[in-house]
């Protein structure tokens, strides 16, 4: 394994690691799309900013793109708040908006420069590892790893400082909001994480790669545990293996990275939903037959009496 | 003065083409879309247009044709399959339907990714672009995709209006349904059954975002004017056609911007002067 196919999977694994820390609390809060439309939405927030800005690899981009994001958030809480319509109508009515808001920036503005959506979908992994970070002339690897870094390590962070407040106003915000906890600071500041995250993640793998990170692992996980912190182990579990196999797969088949680190989330997700004991497809099956032969017994048995 | 529309729409074929279809489209995205907005199943036909990108890759790599009808098969053969899956995940375990959904439409569209670099890596000419997927192509409507579209908002139409009471029952009282002996599976997999079937004919034209779109933001406009269904889902197809026709005229008269964005900005618009006009209800949704 050279040190290109190294870099990548140490970026992939580490996009892995920061995407499934929000998308788990996302995944419990049951508002997991919401990590589509901000991926989606993000699109204006990058459109604008160039237009302002007019350098493709400024950094200011990924700021316009977390204000779209916290934008898009903010707008879709407001709609539900008023009690109007149903959390994912709302989410549904917002996220296409800001998108076909951006295309028509894109289509109006921007013909002549090469703004690729494929590159909000796609992501560059493949050519992350090219793209350096050198510091005082010294080469520090791609600039990707130490941005994945980061992320990783901020939402790894904030799990760990705020981990009594993010359960408690997941699990019960009608009593954290009692007892003086504050719920509404809590989940906007998970959204605000949420979109940073799917932001610089978007930029290295797409932003079907991050909503593959952010729901799957924990959709698996909750087939396996309900305790949360074996869930946010399992979680981090799937979504790094599930990264190391999409990128295993990628080099040896020549495919979509992004594709392929997405295929894999779904393979061990599919997996986990057959075989998972107790929760599972095979399981719930034979309960339930269990359960109905049980219960068919017991009833000729009343009957006979 | 019928001479003269009729001499505008004869010089204006291509402009024409694009209205019916997209109409058509949209007031049946309207109908259908009221249900799912009522049962809080909305966004499964953003999953759903998010799956279908796998199975036009796999018609295309199979047949090597870009026939729509083809492509169209394939769509709703994936989507069908993520139905399915969909179906099976609820009926077994307790994960939530928008982590399902949000797991699903991830999960095929990186399969459809996957297809589509083996697509590119073929040395075949006419290759599937993804833009044209993501976007639609409703520019170029040709009249055999406009009869299509028709044939198949027709077809949607007849079946909603020959199950109206079942569907309408399923809906609101899904307890009295199954009591009275109703299928409630049956009825589901008829109306998962048009939905793809319209986003399999939509998507080609307009898009993934924009049938998205169409399947939510007519339905939660008109929640807003009304709360019987009849005249709900009347409404939701007026606001669906009337919006792609505005946003169809409009693109026309703009240079350079695609047809479905502009569609989507229409029909959202209207739905959010809905939700700010409309006085507000003592009961929530």
């Amino acid at each position: 394994m050279n040190s290109i196919s190294l870099s990548i999977s140490a970026i992939a694994l580490l996009s892995a690691v920061a995407c499934v820390l929000p998308g788990t609390f996302l995944v419990l809060r049951g508002v997991a799309l919401m990590s589509d439309a901000i991926s989606h939405a993000i699109l204006p927030g990058i459109v604008i900013m160039f237009l302002l800005v007019r350098q493709l690899n400024s950094p200011l981009l990924l700021v316009g793109a977390a204000c779209a994001g916290f934008a898009t958030v903010v707008l879709t809480e407001y709609i539900f708040n008023t009690k109007r319509l149903k959390k994912d109508a709302a989410i549904g009515l917002v996220f296409p908006l800001f998108f076909s808001v951006g295309i028509i920036l894109i289509s109006l503005y921007t013909r002549t420069i090469h703004l690729d959506v494929d590159m909000v979908l796609l992501g560059e992994l493949a050519f992350a590892p090219f793209d350096r970070l050198h510091i005082f002339s010294y080469d520090l690897g791609p600039c990707a790893l130490w941005v994945m870094g980061v992320f990783a390590l901020c939402n790894a962070l904030f799990t760990l400082i705020f981990y009594k407040e993010l359960t408690l106003s997941t699990f019960d915000p009608v009593f954290a909001y009692a007892i003086g906890f504050r719920p509404r600071s809590v989940y906007y500041a998970l959204m605000i994480l949420t979109s940073i995250t799917a932001v610089g993640a978007f930029n290295v793998v797409g932003s079907i790669v991050v909503v593959a990170l952010m729901l799957a692992p924990p959709a698996g996980a909750l087939l396996v545990t309900e305790q949360l912190k074996p869930l946010l182990i399992t979680s981090i579990l799937f979504a790094v293996s599930s990264a190391l196999l999409g990128c295993s797969l990628a080099t040896y088949a020549d495919v979509s990275l992004a594709g392929s680190i997405a295929a894999a989330n779904g393979l061990i997700f599919f997996i986990v939903l057959i075989v998972a004991p107790s929760k599972g497809i095979v399981s719930s099956w034979w309960h339930m037959r269990a359960t109905r032969k049980r219960l068919a017994t017991e009833l000729s048995q009343k009957e006979c009496l | 003065m019928i001479s003269c529309g009729v001499s505008f729409f004869a010089t204006h074929y291509t402009l024409f083409m694009v209205i019916v279809g997209t109409t058509m489209l949209g007031a049946t995205c309207g109908l259908l879309g009221t249900f799912g907005l009522l049962k809080g199943h909305s966004l499964f036909g953003d999953a759903l247009s998010h799956a279908a990108l796998p199975g036009v890759a796999c018609a295309f790599l199979l047949t090597h044709s870009k026939n729509p009808a083809i492509l169209m098969a394939g769509g709703a053969i994936t989507g069908a399959l993520a139905t399915i899956c969909l179906f099976i995940a609820q009926r077994f375990t307790r994960l939530k339907l928008d982590t399902l959904l949000g797991t699903l439409l991830s999960v095929f569209f990186g399969l459809g990714l996957i297809g589509m670099t083996v697509i590119q890596k073929l040395p075949l000419p006419n290759q599937a672009a993804l833009n044209k997927f993501i976007f639609g192509s409703a520019a170029t409507l040709m009249p055999q995709d406009v009869y299509c579209m028709a044939f198949v908002c027709f077809t949607v139409i007849l079946c909603l209006a020959c199950i109206w009471k079942e569907v309408c029952l399923a809906t609101f009282d899904t307890v009295f349904a199954q009591a009275a002996g109703y299928r409630l599976a049956w009825i589901d997999c008829m109306l998962a059954c048009l939905l793809i079937l319209l986003i399999a004919v939509g998507l080609q034209t307009v898009g993934v975002i924009l049938m998205s779109a169409l399947l939510i933001a007519p339905a939660a406009a008109a929640r807003q004017w009304t709360t019987q269904i009849g005249s709900m889902a009347a409404c939701a197809a007026c606001i669906g056609g009337v919006s792609c026709l505005l946003g169809a005229c409009m693109s026309y008269h703009v240079e350079h911007i695609p047809t479905g964005p502009i569609i989507v900005v229409v029909v959202t618009s209207i739905a959010f002067v809905s939700l700010c006009i409309t006085p507000s209800r003592i009961k929530t949704v």
